[in-house]
């Protein structure tokens, strides 16, 4: 679901999309049952032993960038999201929070 | 003299570091984790009176994420480190990456990550490696 304006005259769009969306932050070693089940602890050998499985009502603004002359549309994100996850010390947990892409810098690197 | 002004100009093209222009995005978690506590019986003279039943909840940042990210690349990051996210802005592809930046020090990450949905006009996380 989205709204936005396109003004024809220089090409700018902006507007805001609403959905549903998944985060996940896992090692490779983690399962598909071990994401959706909170009993389920990670598996022998995992790197990374924090892990988060959440998803939740995402709000999406975005709006065009003037770029050498073209444009470019950036988007900018912010989540409430719930889940489950394992903390840093292997203990399953129910999550709740926010998850937030923001800024618009460009950057010559 | 031709020959060895090419093998110049192939030497430095060599050496020369790729240059893009990057849209780059900080990403910020800031989570509570709820656990399940201790079981806690309180028993006087032999009888039974309370038992408790503790919920613990924890405040994760993304500085945590960062702490755990970390330790899986075996890299130590300071407090400075960001996570951010980083897709090539002049590219039509949806190539992107997650990197941990600290200072001149830049990990990818995006192996870890994943999201089940292309972002509105652009490109999330890659599918994640399995």
């Amino acid at each position: 679901m989205h709204g936005s304006v396109l003004d024809n005259a220089n090409g700018k769009l902006k507007g805001v999309a609403y959905n549903l969306q998944q985060f996940i932050v896992a090692d490779a070693a983690a399962t598909a049952s071990s994401l959706t089940n909170v009993l389920n602890i990670l598996p022998a050998g995992t790197k990374l032993v924090l892990t988060l499985n959440l998803s939740g009502f995402t709000t999406t603004a975005y709006s065009t960038l003037t770029l050498n002359g073209g444009k470019i549309v950036i988007d900018e994100i912010s989540a409430d999201v719930s889940g489950t996850g394992v903390d840093v010390n292997g203990t399953p947990a129910l999550v709740k929070g926010t998850v937030d892409f923001s800024g618009r810098t460009i950057k010559v690197e | 003299m031709a020959a060895m002004t090419a093998m110049v100009m192939v030497a430095g093209m060599i050496h020369a570091k790729a240059v893009t222009t990057n849209l780059v995005q900080k990403i910020n978690f800031s989570l509570v984790f709820y656990e399940q506590g201790n079981t806690n019986q309180n028993v006087k003279k032999g009888v039974l009176r309370t038992t408790t039943v503790a919920v613990n909840t924890m405040r994760m940042t993304t500085r945590d994420l960062i702490a755990a990210l970390g330790t899986a690349t075996t890299n130590s990051f300071s407090a400075k480190a960001q996570l951010v996210f980083v897709r090539d802005a002049n590219s039509l592809s949806n190539a992107a990456a997650v990197q941990v930046r600290d200072g001149t020090n830049v990990v990818d990450v995006s192996s870890f990550f994943c999201e089940n949905e292309r972002r509105h006009h652009g490109a999330w996380f890659g599918a994640r490696q399995r």
